[in-house]
């Protein structure tokens, strides 16, 4: 039994109700963002012949104050200085599944501590996306789930069922050697029985992981341990490239190639934002301690910093 | 009720309820049109098998309920606690827009959870335990928020003398 007040409430919203928003364009703007959702889940997945958008940055580029003199900060005494090397050899992802009608091309991201393939069905009704997994160490699990032993390629593995709606998700993973664990997660639209098959369907491979930008130049020694749609990374971050959405610079200490940017040096490391304004985003570039590089060489890099149309600023 | 085939169809005809609701719920059109923008999008690509569920529109205003209470999370410091009412008004019409505004802007200055919860059981017509199993809490987790939203608007409406609606 409600009382005034509660009654008072539900008159309340009952006719607030009524001011909501209309729907006349409801349907085309979901289908306008689901389409973009789309363009960005394909985005990595556009073949490394997208053409490579300069963004300002070209191949001579000069951070100079707006007064015109150059930035004045001087590095720090190297620890381990940084030295650029021509170009960047793309790390690849080393299996795939075989190809099958209703399924594209995977894409493979690298993040840190792991390698991933995605493959993205496109027939909903009899594929489903699959994501292949390689770390060096067993996974780690933390949502609540059903666990079965299962052979698959020979070893002795797990899969794992999580109760979720729409799709029951299902992640097979196992031991695949010294030092290499691979997963398998796919939902129910595979039976268990075809989940194992697909592991076993496995073949050794050498996918490329595409990255967001072309860099002209590279970090020599360090190893890639990031690579998706926003961020190039080295040495567990201690060197990073990451294309994020505008934001303001608080300042700025000069501009390369006609953008605003700031280069700041802190005792834990030297940091180049740029504002990309034909991209509405900013490239950071992170170069940490113990890692030192000088203000021409991190210019250096930075005119070499090609933003790819299959980028995503996070 | 039976399911819409298509998510196209499913829009046209459920689109305005939904968005009645998380209007109510987040007291924003913008905020709303985003929410349920937001949500549909997501599911247009697995729409096969939310249609396949029980009731897909409850599916649906579920995840409106999450993106809701997720967002507003995110922004609970922009929360405005019982903001500035509207004066009262005298004649009998007007006396009723008045406190339908005083009771929506009362609603609007609740936390997110408590104001989910008020939607849930007077907006929505829904007993606890369904409101429970939607926001992951148990029954006395739902009451304890009502009883919690109610009190402090009767407060506010006692302390600063506030029309009923006749």
């Amino acid at each position: 039994m409600m009382d005034d007040l509660e009654e008072r409430l539900a008159r309340s919203m009952h006719g607030a109700a009524l001011d909501a928003p209309p729907d006349a364009n409801l349907l085309s703007q979901v289908h306008r963002r689901s389409g973009r959702y789309r363009r960005r889940r394909l985005a990595v997945q556009l073949s490394g012949l997208a053409a490579a958008l300069v963004v300002g940055l070209p191949t001579v580029a000069v951070l100079v104050h707006r007064s015109g003199s150059v930035v004045p900060a001087a590095p720090r005494p190297a620890a381990t200085p940084v030295q650029l090397v021509p170009g960047f050899p793309n790390p690849v992802f080393p299996y795939a599944l075989p190809p099958a009608d209703g399924m594209r091309a995977p894409v493979a991201t690298l993040e840190p501590g792991k390698r991933i393939a995605f493959f993205e069905a496109t027939d909903l009704r009899r594929q489903a996306d699959t994501t292949v997994t390689v770390t060096s160490t067993e996974p780690v699990f933390t949502t609540a789930a059903t666990e079965a032993p299962v052979q698959v390629r020979g070893r002795s593995g797990r899969l794992r069922t999580v109760d979720a709606e729409p799709a029951k998700q299902y992640v097979l993973y196992w031991p695949e050697g010294p030092d290499r664990w691979l997963q398998l997660a796919t939902d129910d639209t595979y039976t268990r029985e075809k989940v194992v098959a697909l592991a076993d369907s496995l073949t050794s491979a050498a996918i490329p992981v595409l990255p967001p930008f072309e860099l002209d130049h590279s970090p020599a020694g360090l190893t890639p341990d990031t690579i998706t749609a926003s961020t190039m990374s080295f040495d567990d971050g201690d060197f990073s490239v990451v294309l994020r959405r505008a934001y303001p610079l608080p300042s700025t200490t000069g501009q390369v190639a006609g953008d605003d940017a700031r280069l700041t040096r802190e005792a834990d490391g030297v940091r180049l934002d740029i504002a990309v304004s034909n991209w509405d985003a900013v490239l950071q570039i992170t170069v940490r301690s113990p890692l030192a590089i000088t203000d021409s060489d991190l210019l250096r890099f930075a005119a070499g910093v090609h933003i790819l149309d299959r980028s995503n600023p996070r | 009720m039976s399911e819409p085939d298509s998510f196209d169809d499913f829009v046209q005809t459920r689109g305005w309820a939904l968005l009645r609701f998380a209007y109510v719920l987040s007291g924003d059109s913008h905020l709303a049109e985003d929410l349920v923008q937001e949500v549909l999008a997501k599911m247009h690509r697995r729409w096969g098998r939310v249609a396949e569920l029980h009731n897909a529109e409850a599916y649906v205003r579920k995840a409106i309920l999450r993106q809701f209470l997720s967002w507003r999370r995110r922004r609970a410091s922009t929360e405005t606690v019982l903001a500035e009412l509207p004066e009262q008004a005298g004649d009998e019409p007007q006396t009723r827009i008045v406190a339908r505004d005083q009771m929506w802007q009362l609603l609007a200055g609740l936390p997110r959870a408590q104001r989910a919860v008020l939607v849930l059981r007077f907006y929505c017509d829904l007993p606890d335990a369904e409101i429970a199993a939607l926001l992951d809490c148990g029954e006395s987790t739902v009451r304890s928020q009502a009883s919690r939203a109610l009190a402090k608007m009767r407060t506010v409406i006692v302390e600063k003398g506030l029309v009923g609606d006749g």
